[in-house]
């Protein structure tokens, strides 16, 4: 038997929950909308950037003019038309800012209601719920604060908004931007590339264990506009950081493009991890509005026993489209993705990871849960794939999906390449539902329907809820309730 | 105006000579089904790797047209192949159904095996009907070209112990560098029957080789269907089958695969009823510069239902082995289960396997799972074989072997079973 | 019958023994127990000639020949048996084929007849009933869904097969199953006689209350650090590893 009609319903009920979409009423600066040369020449001189970058923005846009959208995502929407969007959106900002407490406090406000910790003084003074994490807060276009830059400059840990990175450490900027990802690399790549507007730069040197995790907090908040961030992170030899990212956006009718990248450097012996929660307002019931979340994310480890992981939790959206990968180069490099999918409703969602693996004894593990419920449609995408060097190189990949009602979808497609006789792949996935006996176990010792589900589901994605940090985990659990109904809390 | 492929060119250049001598040319309704074939065809012409169906295999070294320079004259086919013993053998040499060579004078009543050429030429209409050209390049160019095949309908409740086999010859004969075979088997509700299909060479030339293989299963039937492609490693094999599964019927299906310098077999089950089951299970043992190609796709398109799949590849040499395999459970195809498993072996710093399993479901009450794996062989294992006092090399075979004698113990048919591990064995031999 | 000398060996580059000497006559049984990590398990692949396991430095002579020299099929056919701790399963090889092609595989290097399928069945019934080993064992798989003590049985039943003249008994994991340890034992214990010889290997004393040993030695970071007679095994488990090594009085300084 199929799980009762009260349940689907309930289930369906959820966008009414998404507590993060209330529209601020904060003054903005923004671009003429559309899309053309001037306007990325607009955004370069806005951000007072230097020759040599415009002249990268503008080989990006040129070639972005000649690719066409890509088609073989399992993910259908109208055509976005490129011309109605602004492409660059910041909150109105009289001076420079000299310490944080001159953050309009409007906006100090908005990331209150967001829970985030924008204010050094109650991490440092042990307030309850105050976790100890430095934050990049991304409002629309621009970083509006930073926290704990000091405390990190103090250990050679660089972290800013990329646009000051530009201006600050120009050696680094153009030694790495572009290097993991180039600007050809995809459509939305190109187009990230030309008008890139923020982002967070994490620069760990040698040797250097980050004293705190490292946080971005991106917000879009204007009405018709992108969002369109680049982050970057080097970890040097031997050095250690975990890094988070959050976002959330309006209820609004429209569909919004977010369309960042990504790129991880992590040199020998370093390791990088890399935590996503994505709650992107997913659109209503009916599948008006919501935010178009096309990113391109990649690791490149690039030196002996570099390891990077991925941990994703993606919950929001309208559409999901999104591979964070992982490019093994260095022997003993260890590649990791870790993902809960969720997609209830209308949503969509492509995603998975890619494992090249080039190094000798590399390794690398996938576990991935994908979530589907209401009419969404959930699909796993992955590659692996051992290259004729990859001597004993390891991939062990699980992909999980659960389906809740019968009027939803759930698609696996890996794509498995090996080219080495001594390395080894193995690949599970399977498809259940949630039975009926396991609801009634669960409602008979006493917990509700929806509390039986929220208990299921979590212990579904459990192995991965137990990949995040601490700070996050405990979110991220009641992110995934929440995501699939008002059920817990 | 689109350029097509060399190949493509010639076909399309010598398709209104043909339509004349192809048989069937007499009849309107033959002529206007090779037309609709060659209309498809005309807009797709040969898929290349752009074509994600086809991103493993490229039809390049087929689709520039012929090459003289490309054969082989190494005796290609080192099988006995009469090892199997059956009263019921139809023979085809070059493409064309050969008389002397067959046996069909023993079937019993209710089972009628003919020539597609016979079908064409003078056969009823129905049968023509039963024809479709399909949308994929492969079948259209099958239908306007297709010259013979076999035509196997067996009645109602009727059940044949004895396989049926089918012998497909290929000898270097002048001008015959190409066949399209049509085949049509049609069992009637509650009918059994087992069907050995046999594609083998007596040299080693390269010819081109795209059968077309339409099964329907009436309610409660069954086929055992085996297939041994053992063609010359100069040819490329292009087969395409497509089987209807009716409610209670059951669809087995086992191919082993060694010859051709590139072969694909791209099978299609689709079960239309409740109680239906699709079983597909196949072996490639392929070296030297063999591309072998696996692509299945399992529609279940009802509820209550299974699929099950078990594929293992041996790949030695410079081999590329692709398995594709999809599994579509449609919405409301409540209480459907479907297991795939694909394994390949890789004997050789320089074979490669590439594999892309699939699952894409839209019912939620159902269980598929899809697993695979590829590799070498367990070290542990071969050290523990050592350590007993078998030598290196026959340690390796055993193992080889065991890896293939599981997933060729699922043939039911136990002649059958022998036949294949035989082959099997003396594919090993030369490892 | 055995005799190591100096024996060094390396795995991936690590140095894990280091300078193992040992002698082993006829009738002997020799133990050698040591902490984990001693490289106990290192010294009995390297008996048997497990590849990855590279020598360094040193010899081993088995009845007078390089043994080092010869392949790991090539010992098993002198009669140096290895029993596995953990058997290894193999999927899809039926017990009986196994038996058989390692059967024929010794007696066809040692020149002697190979054994048709009739005899070799003949043969073996007579092993299964004499080791009370039920004969469905030999159609299935090796070791294939086996329970602990049916693939220690299964080890029995290739030993009283193969007759070997040297058994190595491997059972360094801490992790012992007692039930299945007196099944190995019994068929060592069977099989010991004035001609023949072992080297039992373990972690703990218990199993010597199974296998009696002539002569123990103690394995410490990849030496021999004390030996002595069976006595020595009781000491061990008295004062443990470390009061062990502590007072052996030896040169050698020893960490654990």
């Amino acid at each position: 038997m199929a799980i009762s009609q009260d349940t689907v319903e309930r289930v369906a009920s959820v966008s009414d929950k998404y507590k993060y979409g209330f529209i601020s009423d904060i003054e903005a600066d923004t671009a003429p909308i559309g899309l053309s040369e001037d306007i990325v020449r607009f955004i370069s001189a806005k951000k007072e950037e230097p020759e040599w970058l415009l002249e990268w923005r503008l080989k990006a846009y040129r070639h972005w003019l000649t690719m066409v959208e890509p088609q073989w995502a399992n993910v259908h929407f109208p055509e976005i038309d490129f011309q109605n969007i602004y492409y660059y959106s910041a909150p109105k900002q009289k001076d420079k800012l000299k310490s944080l407490d001159e953050v309009d406090p409007e906006l100090l406000e908005v990331y209150k209601k967001l829970g985030i910790p924008l204010k050094e003084q109650e991490v440092l003074a042990g307030v309850e719920g105050a976790y100890n994490v430095a934050v990049d807060a991304v409002f629309d276009s621009v970083s509006v604060a930073t926290t704990f830059k000091a405390r990190l400059e103090k250990e050679g840990v660089i972290f800013c908004p990329i646009s000051e990175a530009v201006r600050d450490h120009p050696e680094l900027v153009k030694k790495y931007m572009g290097s993991v990802v180039p600007y050809t690399d995809n459509y939305y790549a190109a187009l990230n590339s030309a008008v890139f507007t923020d982002g967070s730069f994490c620069y760990i040197p040698k040797g250097v264990r980050c004293p705190m995790e490292l946080s971005t907090y991106f917000r879009i908040n204007a009405a018709q506009t992108g969002q369109f961030e680049r982050t970057l992170i080097i970890a040097e030899e031997g050095s250690y950081v975990s890094y988070l990212e959050g976002c959330t956006a309006p209820m609004r009718d429209e569909n919004q493009l977010h369309a960042a990248v990504v790129e991880l450097v992590i040199m020998k012996d370093a390791e990088l991890k890399y935590s996503t929660v994505q709650n992107w307002y997913p659109g209503d019931a009916n599948g008006v509005g919501g935010i178009y979340n096309f990113v391109t994310k990649r690791a490149a480890c690039r030196g002996e026993n570099a390891k990077v992981s991925w941990t994703q939790v993606e919950t929001g959206s309208a559409i999901t489209w999104k591979y964070p990968s992982c490019i093994l180069q260095g022997d003993n490099s260890v590649g990791e993705f870790y993902s809960i999918a969720i997609t209830n409703n209308m949503q969509q969602a492509d995603t998975g990871t890619k494992m090249i693996h080039l190094g000798k004894n590399s390794s690398s593990t996938i576990i991935s849960k994908g979530i589907s419920a209401g009419k969404a449609q959930n699909t796993y995408r992955g590659l692996v794939r051992m290259g004729r060097k990859a001597d004993n190189s390891r991939n062990h990949t699980v992909c999980d999906s659960l389906l809740i009602g019968d009027k939803c979808g759930a698609h696996t497609v890996p794509y498995i390449e090996n080219q080495s006789r001594t390395a080894k792949i193995e690949h599970e996935a399977t498809t259940s539902k949630v039975s009926e006996e396991q609801l009634f176990y669960c409602q008979q010792r006493g917990l509700s329907e929806e509390e039986s589900m929220a208990l299921i589901v979590n212990g579904f994605c459990k192995e991965v809820l137990q990949k995040l940090p601490m700070e996050f985990a405990v979110e991220a659990q009641k992110l995934v309730s929440i995501s699939l109904e008002g059920s817990v809390g | 105006m689109k350029i097509m492929t060399p190949l493509a060119d010639q076909y399309l250049d010598r398709f209104e000579a043909d339509l004349n001598t192809l048989p069937g040319g007499k009849r309107e309704a033959v002529r206007r089904l090779r037309k609709s074939g060659l209309d498809i065809f005309s807009g797709l012409d040969f898929p290349d790797r752009k074509n994600e169906a086809w991103r493993f295999t490229n039809l390049a070294g087929l689709t520039k047209g012929t090459d003289a320079e490309a054969t082989v004259t190494e005796e290609a086919t080192s099988i006995p192949r009469d090892a199997l013993k059956t009263p019921h053998v139809m023979t085809f040499i070059n493409g064309r159904f050969s008389a002397s060579d067959s046996r069909l004078g023993d079937l019993p009543e209710g089972v009628s095996l003919t020539s597609l050429h016979a079908e064409l030429e003078t056969g009823n209409d129905d049968l023509v009907k039963q024809i479709k050209p399909k949308s994929g390049a492969l079948v259209a160019l099958n239908t306007a070209f297709m010259e013979d095949g076999f035509v196997l309908q067996v009645a109602e409740g009727v059940t044949l112990d004895a396989p049926v086999l089918i012998d497909f010859v290929s000898t270097n004969e002048k001008g015959r560098d190409a066949r399209h075979m049509r085949n049509i088997v049609l069992l009637g509700a509650g009918a059994t029957l087992t069907l050995l299909e046999q594609h083998t060479s007596r040299h080693g030339h390269r010819y081109f080789s795209n059968p077309r293989t339409d099964v329907t299963l009436a309610e409660g039937a069954r086929l055992n269907h085996y297939k041994l492609q053992d063609e010359s490693l100069a040819a490329f094999h292009l087969a395409e089958l497509d089987c209807e599964i009716t409610k209670g019927a059951v669809y087995e299906n086992f191919s082993l695969s060694l010859g051709g310098k590139l072969s694909r077999n791209e099978l299609t089950t689709r079960i239309v009823g409740a109680g239906g089951l699709s079983i597909l299970n196949g072996a490639y043992l392929m070296r030297g510069e063999q591309h072998s190609d696996t692509t299945t796709l399992t529609r279940h398109l009802v509820p209550e239902n299974d699929s099950r799949q078990v594929y293992k590849g041996v790949l030695d040499d410079s081999a590329y082995g692709v398995f594709q395999g999809k599994i579509h459970i449609a919405e409301d195809a409540q209480k459907v289960s479907g297991d795939q498993l694909s394994r390949a072996l890789l004997l050789s710093d320089r074979a490669t396997v590439a594999v892309k399993p699939e699952l894409e479901i839209f019912a939620d009450d159902v269980k598929c799972s899809h697993g695979a794996s590829s590799g070498e062989l367990d070290e542990d294992a071969l050290f523990y074989l050592q350590s007993r006092g078998i030598d290196a090399l026959t340690a390796r075979k055993m193992l080889i072997d065991a890896f293939l004698t599981d997933v060729i113990n699922e043939i039911s048919n136990e002649a059958v079973r022998e036949y294949f591990s035989d082959i099997a064995t003396r594919w090993l031999d030369k490892v | 019958m055995l005799e190591i000398k100096d024996l060094h060996a390396e795995i991936g580059g690590k140095e894990i023994l280091k300078g193992i000497t040992l002698s082993i006559k006829a009738g002997e049984i020799h133990a050698v127990m040591g902490p984990n990590g001693a490289g106990k398990s290192t010294l009995s692949y390297v008996l048997a000639g497990r590849a990855g396991y590279n020598v360094t430095k040193g010899t081993v002579t088995y009845k007078g020949e390089d043994l080092l020299a010869l392949s790991p099929d090539e010992r098993a056919a002198k009669g140096i048996f290895l029993a596995f701790q953990y058997p290894v399963e193999i999927p899809g090889v039926a017990s009986a084929t196994f038996l058989k092609t390692a059967y024929n595989a010794q007696r066809k290097y040692r020149g002697e007849p190979e054994v048709d399928a009739m005899e070799f069945l003949k043969l073996i019934r007579e092993k299964t009933k004499e080791l009370d080993i039920k004969d469905d064992m030999l159609k299935r798989a090796v070791n294939v869904g086996f329970s602990g003590g049916e693939k220690k049985r299964n080890e029995v039943l290739q030993m009283a097969l193969l007759e070997p003249d040297f058994i190595l008994l491997d059972e360094t994991d801490s992790g012992l199953d007692i039930d299945a340890l007196k099944i190995a034992a019994d068929g060592v214990n069977k099989l010991r006689s004035p001609n023949r010889a072992g080297l039992v290997i373990t972690h703990y004393q218990r199993l010597l209350d199974y296998i009696v040993p002539d002569f123990v030695h103690v394995l410490a970071d990849g030496k021999i650090v004390k030996s002595g007679d069976k006595t020595l095994a009781y000491e061990l488990e008295e004062k443990g590893y470390t009061g062990m090594t502590d007072t052996a009085g030896s040169a050698q300084s020893v960490q654990l």
